[in-house]
């Protein structure tokens, strides 16, 4: 009794550091290959950095309105942004291929099945992203133009424009990762048409004279008032 | 691109039979059928009677027009016709069309290509929306270049007093203020150019440049004043109002943009800081009349209040926070004390320039935010000058000009480092 006791502790033992001795020298292998990854990102950062700002990526942002989008988020400038995004995506591969060096078979599942999904979040964020700026882009031309001709609300107007270009951003970014696809269509289609019957019914009925004067102005142009006589040039 | 490329073959061919000429009169149109013919018909006419011993010939390029304009002006044509005034040398009449989608600059360049094309040693411009041309216009225009060899004659007009506030209030201030030279109207729809500098334009390779489509002719002037061309302005009488006109943000995108567009493609010139230099008006000077106009200027106030306030966010990342705060003031003031100074306004169209410069917004959203401010300028002005004289407004316009050049140092500053508020 005593002896099988003692053998099954052996064993135990000798298990143990069977596993250690294998696992050890896996484990030792993924710090190098996160480490060397994290130098390598940290190199691909700077090289990526520099050759944003020889392209003028900022110059480029600040005219698409980008860096006020992030300033106001309180993120970092486009350029830094873009770099940093660089040493995640480098560093991140590089922790997995170090994780799967250590041979766990259900994490290895989980780590591929991750792997194969990192495309498609990658182009969610780009889909979500170039929403943003598109809706902060119309929102602000739409702003500009209804101040100018003035339109009685143009803030409304700008924000609706913001919300229903952001929203179809955000329908596509979750298409794109599979996520309740069709809810989310259904979502969009609702929520478009009840925006597009809500202003026709406001434009037709609340505002019915302004669809008068519209009309008129547009189809009978000889016919509209001359607020104003004077010429700027 | 080469001018074979760009113009028409059909141009080219009319082009090659006319051979060489002195003068060239050029009309340019877009749905103009109602007004071209007294056009046409000005134009042959002063080239018949005033140029009749020179080789002479009338160019006509039309935008597009779906209204019948070129059949309008070949109708109106007199070439032919037995008026008493036929000139020694056959006046040729050629045409060609540019199409709807091309822009200004496109049929600036077509009319800049035929004068280098056909040797033409002076050239002037037109625009066949004018309600009435005089004939004595064009002699006024071609006089100074055929006769005392300028290169570049810019127009001026008697004008109301309330008319072209854009052009007095921004253009001729600025313009005056960086290049040193008092040319009024800096965006005419009637000029005139020397052969030489119509070969030293065609070659800029500012052409290629987007920018160039919303002030060729404000861009000509500025090239002639940069590159040590001769330039003088005549007076040709009252202005005619013309045919067709746009609205006013239409107009403030195209010219504003225009103008700050051809800032920068001069500033190499400009930079210096160039010193005020006298330049030969002939004939009496730009001159004002005092009728009475409707104007609606409580709408215009209105306009500006709300345009400051809807656009806030906007017009803080173009202006200094004090310039902003000002405007805002302002903007909350009743509108006898509402009004905006000539330093304040110096001071607004200065930061915006520069902030076009820098691309702190997209371009054309810039501009647009700046149709506000005009708004509170404009109705400034209309109370303020409501019961002047014409003596009291070019007073007060040479006190704008002073606060341009008084500021152009901060401009300059303010131009070549890059953000607001760094130097």
């Amino acid at each position: 009794m005593r002896e099988m006791i003692l053998r099954a502790f052996m064993q135990a033992h000798e298990n143990f550091t069977r596993m250690l001795a294998e696992f050890l020298p896996r484990f030792l292998v993924m710090l190098i290959i996160i480490v060397i990854g994290w130098l390598a990102a940290w190199l691909f950062k700077l090289i990526f950095r520099a050759i944003l700002r020889l392209a003028r990526v900022e110059k480029v942002s600040e005219e698409a309105g980008a860096s006020r989008l992030l300033r106001e988020a309180d993120l970092p400038s486009m350029t830094e942004l873009l770099s940093r995004a660089v040493f995640w995506a480098i560093w991140l591969g590089f922790f997995i291929i170090g994780v799967s060096v250590l041979g766990i078979v259900s994490l290895q599942k989980e780590i591929s099945d991750l792997i194969g999904l990192l495309p498609q979040v990658f182009v969610a964020f780009v889909v979500l992203f170039v929403g943003i700026l598109a809706a902060n882009f119309f929102s602000r031309a739409a702003l500009l133009g209804a101040v100018n001709a003035g339109f009685p609300s143009p803030k409304l107007l700008s924000e609706t424009v913001r919300i229903v270009i952001g929203f179809l951003a955000v329908a596509m970014a979750l298409e794109q990762v599979g996520l309740g696809r069709q809810t989310v269509e259904i979502a969009f289609a609702i929520l478009f048409g009840g925006i597009m019957l809500g202003l026709a019914i406001a434009f037709g009925l609340g505002g019915r004279r302004l669809a008068q004067r519209f009309l008129e102005k547009r189809f009978h142009p000889e016919g509209k008032s001359r607020n104003d006589e004077l010429s700027p040039l | 691109m080469s001018e074979e490329s760009f113009l028409s073959d059909d141009f080219v061919r009319q082009l090659m039979s006319v051979g060489e000429v002195d003068v060239l009169v050029a009309i340019r149109s877009r749905n103009d059928r109602k007004t071209i013919g007294n056009v046409v018909r000005s134009a042959e006419d002063c080239l018949q009677r005033r140029f009749g011993r020179q080789r002479a010939v009338l160019v006509h390029v039309d935008a597009g027009s779906r209204d019948g304009t070129p059949q309008a002006a070949r109708e109106a044509s007199q070439l032919g016709i037995a008026n008493g005034y036929e000139s020694l040398r056959t006046l040729r009449w050629i045409r060609t069309d540019t199409g709807s989608s091309a822009g200004e600059e496109h049929v600036l360049r077509t009319v800049l290509s035929a004068a280098e094309l056909l040797h033409a040693k002076s050239c002037a411009v037109v625009s066949a929306s004018l309600e009435s041309l005089d004939p004595a216009w064009i002699d006024s225009l071609l006089g100074p270049v055929h006769r005392e060899h300028f290169d570049f004659v810019a127009p001026l007009y008697e004008r109301h007093k309330f008319d072209g506030l854009l052009t007095r209030n921004l253009l001729y201030p600025f313009s005056r203020a960086l290049f040193g030279k008092a040319m009024r109207e800096l965006r005419a729809t009637e000029f005139a150019f020397s052969g030489r500098l119509a070969s030293h334009t065609l070659a800029r390779p500012e052409w290629q440049n987007e920018g160039i489509r919303a002030g060729g002719e404000m861009w000509m002037a500025l090239t002639a004043m940069s590159h040590g061309f001769r330039c003088c302005q005549t007076y040709l009488g009252p202005k005619p109002r013309a045919s067709s006109s746009a609205g006013v943000v239409d107009v403030i995108r195209q010219s504003v943009s225009g103008f700050f567009w051809c800032l920068e493609s001069t500033d190499s010139y400009w930079l210096k800081g160039i010193p005020q230099d006298e330049i030969k008006t002939i004939g009496p000077d730009h001159q004002l009349n005092t009728e009475a106009v409707r104007v609606d200027r409580k709408k215009l106030l209105q306009m500006y209040r709300s345009g400051v306030e809807e656009l806030s966010q906007i017009l803080c990342a173009i202006l200094d926070p004090e310039t902003h705060a000002e405007l805002k003031r302002l903007a909350a003031l009743d509108e006898p004390s509402s009004q905006m100074s000539n330093s304040l306004w110096a001071r607004v169209s200065l930061e915006f320039a520069a902030a076009y410069h820098h691309s702190v917004l997209h371009r054309d959203h810039l501009v647009q935010a700046f149709v506000p401010v005009y708004r509170g300028r404009v109705c400034s002005f209309l109370s303020q000058h409501r019961s002047d004289s014409a003596e009291a407004i070019e007073a007060d316009l040479e006190d704008l000009c002073n606060e341009f050049a008084r500021q152009k140092t901060f401009f300059i500053e303010r131009w070549s480092t890059k953000g607001k508020g760094e130097t």
